[in-house]
C-alpha cells in the first residue's frame, strides 16, 4: 500500500471511529435518560401516588367519622365506607408498586403498616357503632384518645415510605439534567469534532492527493513544453511514482542531450555537405569553362590559320601556330592541377620520413628547368638533417605551388627576383615560410587568395587559378594553418604544422 | 574616330575578335583591357583627355561604339564591371550610342541569367560561336552573300 492510500485510509479510518463514537456514547446515554424516566413514571410515581391517595383517604375517612359523631347524619356513613374503600383500593396498589422497591427497609415498613390499617378500619366500625348504641361521648373519648393517635402513626409511616421515593425523583431529575447537559456537551464536541476532522481531511487530501496531482500535472505539463531539467524535486505523494519519474525525466533529458549532439552533429555535416556541395558545382562549371575556353580559342585559331595559309599569310599562321600550342600547355597544366586538387581532396595520405632539404632541393632544380632562362635567386634556411614524418606528397604541393607562385608572380621591375624558403622548428610543431619580393596580391583581393579559381594578375594569367586553393587544402590535411603577409615590397606565406 | 573596346584578359580571344573586325572591314580604333578595373581606368582617362565629365554625351570620342564584355576576368570580372559602370555614369545615355555585347566561354546557366539582369547588355555571344558573321548584326551591317 503506498503512502497516499496509507493516508486516506487512516483520516478515513480516524473519522469513521470518531463518529462511530459519538454516536455510542449518544445512545448509551439516551437510554440512561429513557431509563430513569421510565422509572420515575412507572415505578416512582404510581408508589407516591398511591401514598398520597392513601393518606388522604385516611384523612377523608376520620373526617367523614368525626362528622358522623357530631352530627350523626347517615351520608357521613356513606361517605366514611366509600373512603375505605379507596384505603383498600390504595393500598393495594402500593403493595403492587412495592415489587419494584429495592430498599428493605421500605418493605419492611409496608409490612408493618398492613395490620395497623386493619386495625384503624376496626377501630372506625367501633366508633361508628358506639354512636348508632347513643355512647357518643365514648365515641368522641376513643376517637380523639386511640383512633387519632393511631391515624397520625399510619401517616407518619407513609410519609416513611414515601418521602425516599420523592427523594429519589428528585435525584433522578437531577441525574437527568446531568445526563442532559453532558449530553449536549458530548454532542457539541462531537460536531466540533467532526468538522475539525472533515477540515483536516481536506487539508490531509489536498497534500496528500491534490497538491502532488497539480505538482504531478505542472511536471507533465514542463515535459510536455520539452523543458526535462530536475530542477524542482519531483513529488507527486507516491514514492514508486516519484522515482519512475526521476528516471522518466533523466532519460528524456539524457535523449534530448543525445538528440541535440545529434543534431548540432547533422547541422555541422549538413552545413560541410552544402558547401562542398556549393563547391563542387562551382568547381565543375570553373573546370568546364577553364577546359573549353582554350579549346574553343584553338578552334578559332585553326580556322584563322587556314585562312591564312590559303591567304599566303605564313609568318601569322606561325604566330597562331605558337599561339595554340601555349594554349594546349595550358589545358595540360590546368588538367595537371585538377589532377593534384583531387589528390589534395583525398583523406588518407601514408606517413613518410621526409629528408624536407631532399625534397626542397629536388623542387628547385624541377622549377629551375622550367624558368632556366630567368634569373632568379632561390636560398633555402632548413635545419641540419631537418627530417619531418608527413605526406611527402602534401608537402611536395605545398612547397611547389608556393615556390612556382613566387617565381611566376616575380616583379620585372625589381632588379633580382629572390625567392627564401625557411623551415623553422618551434616548440610542438614547426613552422614553413616561403617569401619573395614579387607584385605582390592586391590588397582588395586578399580575402579571396585561397578561394577556387581565384586570379590576381590579369596580365599574368598563365596560371589556373587552383594553386592557392590546392596549398590550403593541403595544409589543413596536415592540420596545420596558413597566413600571408603581402606588400608591394613581396609576399611571406607562412604555414604552422602542430606536430 | 570611332572606336570598339574589348574588355578581355585572354590575348588569343582578343586577338581573335580583332581578326573578325578586320573581316568585317570595320576601321575602328581598338581599345583593349584586361580585367574591368583596367577598363575603368581606360574609359576614365579617354574621357578625361577632353573633360571631366564622363557621362557629358557629346564626348564621343571617349565613347566606344560597342563594348565586348568576357564574364570571367581576374580582379573584376564582367558583371562587376558593368554594376560599377551603371553606377559611375547614366548608363542610359552612354548605352544610346554604345552596345555592350557579353561575351562568353561561360555555360553556367547563372551567368546568362545575371546578364539578363542588366537590361542595357544588348548581346549574348557564346565564343564557340564567334566568327565575322554572328557580329554582323551589332554593327548594322548588311548581310554579306
Amino acid at each position: 500500500m503506498g503512502d497516499i492510500e496509507k493516508r486516506i485510509a487512516f483520516s478515513f479510518g480516524a473519522l469513521n471511529l470518531a463518529f462511530l463514537a459519538m454516536a455510542i456514547i449518544t445512545l448509551i446515554e439516551i437510554n440512561a435518560v429513557t431509563a430513569s424516566s421510565r422509572k420515575i413514571q412507572y415505578e416512582l410515581q404510581p408508589s407516591i401516588q398511591a401514598n398520597l391517595q392513601l393518606t388522604n383517604a385516611i384523612n377523608s375517612s376520620i373526617s367523614g367519622l368525626q362528622s358522623w359523631v357530631l352530627t350523626q347524619k347517615p351520608r357521613f356513613i356513606r361517605k366514611r365506607a366509600a373512603f375505605i374503600s379507596i384505603i383498600d383500593k390504595s393500598l393495594k396498589q402500593l403493595i403492587n408498586q412495592s415489587q419494584n422497591w429495592q430498599d428493605p427497609l421500605l418493605l419492611e415498613e409496608l409490612q408493618r403498616l398492613e395490620p395497623k390499617l386493619a386495625l384503624f378500619k376496626e377501630q372506625q366500625n367501633v366508633i361508628e357503632n358506639m354512636v348508632k348504641e347513643g355512647q357518643q361521648e365514648l365515641a368522641i373519648e376513643t376517637l380523639v384518645d386511640v383512633h387519632l393517635p393511631l391515624s397520625y402513626e399510619i401517616v407518619a409511616s407513609l410519609r416513611k415510605i414515601s418521602d425516599p421515593h420523592s427523594w429519589e425523583i428528585a435525584r433522578t431529575f437531577q441525574q437527568e439534567e446531568q445526563n442532559e447537559s453532558f449530553l449536549k456537551n458530548v454532542i457539541l464536541l462531537f460536531l466540533f469534532l467532526s468538522i475539525a476532522g472533515g477540515i483536516s481531511l481536506a487539508i490531509l487530501l489536498n497534500r496528500a492527493v491534490l497538491a502532488p496531482l497539480k505538482n504531478t500535472i505542472q511536471l507533465a505539463d514542463r515535459i510536455g513544453k520539452g523543458d526535462y531539467s530536475s530542477t524542482s524535486t519531483i513529488y507527486s505523494g507516491e514514492e514508486k511514482l516519484d522515482k519512475v519519474l526521476q528516471i522518466m525525466l533523466e532519460q528524456l533529458e539524457q535523449k534530448q542531450q543525445l538528440n541535440i549532439a545529434q543534431q548540432s552533429e547533422l547541422k555541422k555535416i549538413n552545413l560541410s555537405l552544402k558547401y562542398s556541395n556549393e563547391e563542387l558545382s562551382q568547381f565543375a562549371y570553373r573546370t568546364s569553362h577553364d577546359l573549353k575556353a582554350p579549346l574553343v580559342a584553338v578552334r578559332g585559331l585553326a580556322e584563322i590559320i587556314k585562312e591564312d595559309l590559303n591567304d599566303g599569310i605564313i609568318d601569322e599562321a606561325k604566330h597562331n601556330a605558337t599561339r595554340i600550342s601555349r594554349q594546349v600547355k595550358k589545358l595540360e597544366s590546368l588538367v595537371s592541377d585538377i589532377l593534384e586538387l583531387t589528390k589534395a581532396d583525398q583523406e588518407t595520405q601514408s606517413l613518410d620520413d621526409v629528408d624536407v632539404t631532399e625534397l626542397t632541393n629536388d623542387i628547385i632544380i624541377r622549377l629551375n628547368t622550367v624558368y632556366f632562362d630567368k634569373q632568379i635567386s632561390i636560398n633555402t634556411s632548413i635545419p641540419n638533417n631537418f627530417r619531418m614524418l608527413t605526406s611527402r606528397v602534401r608537402l611536395n604541393q605545398i612547397l611547389e605551388n608556393l615556390i612556382s607562385n613566387a617565381i611566376k608572380y616575380r616583379d620585372k621591375e625589381k632588379k633580382l627576383p629572390s625567392v627564401s624558403i625557411r623551415f623553422i622548428q618551434q616548440n610542438g610543431g614547426y613552422i614553413i615560410e616561403v617569401e619573395d619580393n614579387g607584385v605582390g596580391i592586391p590588397e582588395a583581393y586578399q580575402e579571396q587568395v585561397f578561394g577556387m579559381f581565384q586570379r590576381f594578375h590579369p596580365d599574368n594569367a598563365a596560371g589556373s587559378g587552383l594553386g592557392l586553393y590546392i596549398v590550403k587544402k593541403h595544409v589543413n590535411k596536415l592540420g596545420g594553418e596558413i597566413s600571408f603577409i603581402s606588400s608591394e615590397a613581396g609576399t611571406t606565406f607562412r604555414i604552422e604544422i602542430q606536430d | 574616330m570611332s572606336s570598339i573596346a574589348i574588355i578581355d584578359d585572354d590575348e588569343i580571344d582578343r586577338y581573335l575578335l580583332k581578326r573578325c573586325f578586320a573581316k568585317l572591314g570595320l576601321k575602328h580604333k581598338v581599345l583593349e583591357a584586361t580585367s574591368g578595373v583596367y577598363a575603368m581606368e581606360m574609359f576614365f582617362n579617354l574621357c578625361n583627355e577632353k573633360s571631366h565629365d564622363g557621362e557629358n554625351p557629346d564626348k564621343k570620342h571617349c565613347q566606344p561604339d560597342a563594348i565586348f564584355l568576357d564574364i570571367n576576368m581576374p580582379m573584376m570580372d564582367g558583371f562587376e564591371f558593368l554594376q560599377k559602370l551603371s553606377e559611375t555614369i547614366d548608363i542610359n545615355k552612354f548605352v544610346a550610342n554604345t552596345k555592350v555585347v557579353i561575351i562568353t566561354s561561360s555555360d553556367n546557366p547563372k551567368d546568362m541569367e545575371k546578364a539578363r539582369q542588366f537590361d542595357f547588355v544588348s548581346h549574348y555571344i557564346k565564343k564557340g560561336d564567334l566568327n565575322a558573321e554572328t557580329l554582323r548584326p551589332i554593327f548594322d551591317l548588311a548581310k554579306n552573300d
